[in-house]
């Protein structure tokens, strides 16, 4: 991942003022949020994807 | 991939599309511009920049699982502490049942698969056949 000191100095600079632990713990409410479609029209909560079914959420990005 | 096959039927999923982990105008990574094939992004400052992307993204691989991309105000990814790639079950009750580790190294989508073969059974695969040597 870090393979130098460039690395070193942007994995500081650009990624961990974005990592954190997160304070949700496992029984907590699962929170809501607005989302966009691939259409880039369509608007649609999290919460409306669960359909009295587990919900798995894969979060990520492309690069 | 495998596990969205393998239990769509028994539970929903989602992808959720958030900031950029390795962008060309931040930390960038070289293995992206060599081994995949130059996924080379700027962090997107607009939304149509970031849907751009996304449907860049699920083009190339065909992706097939369902698709939300966050909006700019990365309101789900700090709600769910995501960045750069997280995990998590919601169950029947809308409550927090799995919460993975943040990635790369803490990401396992192998306890997703337990969590869901714990619930409704393991599914296995045929092994492939080795390739013959000529």
């Amino acid at each position: 991942m870090a393979g130098g000191p460039k690395d070193a100095i942007e994995m500081v600079r650009f990624a961990l003022p974005h990592m954190h632990l997160g304070t949700l713990k496992v029984g907590d409410s699962a929170p809501d949020a607005r989302l966009v479609a691939l259409d880039g029209a369509t608007r649609f909560q999290i919460r409306e994807r669960a359909q009295g079914r587990p919900l798995v959420l894969v979060f990520g990005s492309f690069t | 991939m495998q596990i969205y096959n393998d239990y769509k039927d028994h539970a929903d999923f989602l992808t959720i599309y958030i900031r950029e982990a390795h962008p060309t105008d931040e930390w960038r990574m070289k293995s992206n511009e060599k081994e995949k094939d130059n996924v080379c992004y700027a962090q997107p400052k607009t939304l149509e920049q970031r849907i751009a992307i996304a449907n860049d993204f699920t083009q190339r691989f065909k992706f097939p699982l369902p698709f939300g991309i966050d909006e700019m105000s990365n309101a789900a990814n700090d709600a769910y502490a995501a960045w750069p790639e997280r995990l998590y079950v919601v169950d029947e009750n809308g409550r927090i049942s799995y919460k993975g580790g943040n990635g790369p190294f803490k990401y396992d989508p192998k306890e997703v698969r337990a969590w869901l073969a714990k619930r409704y059974g393991e599914v296995k695969h045929a092994e492939k056949a080795p390739e013959k040597k000529s």
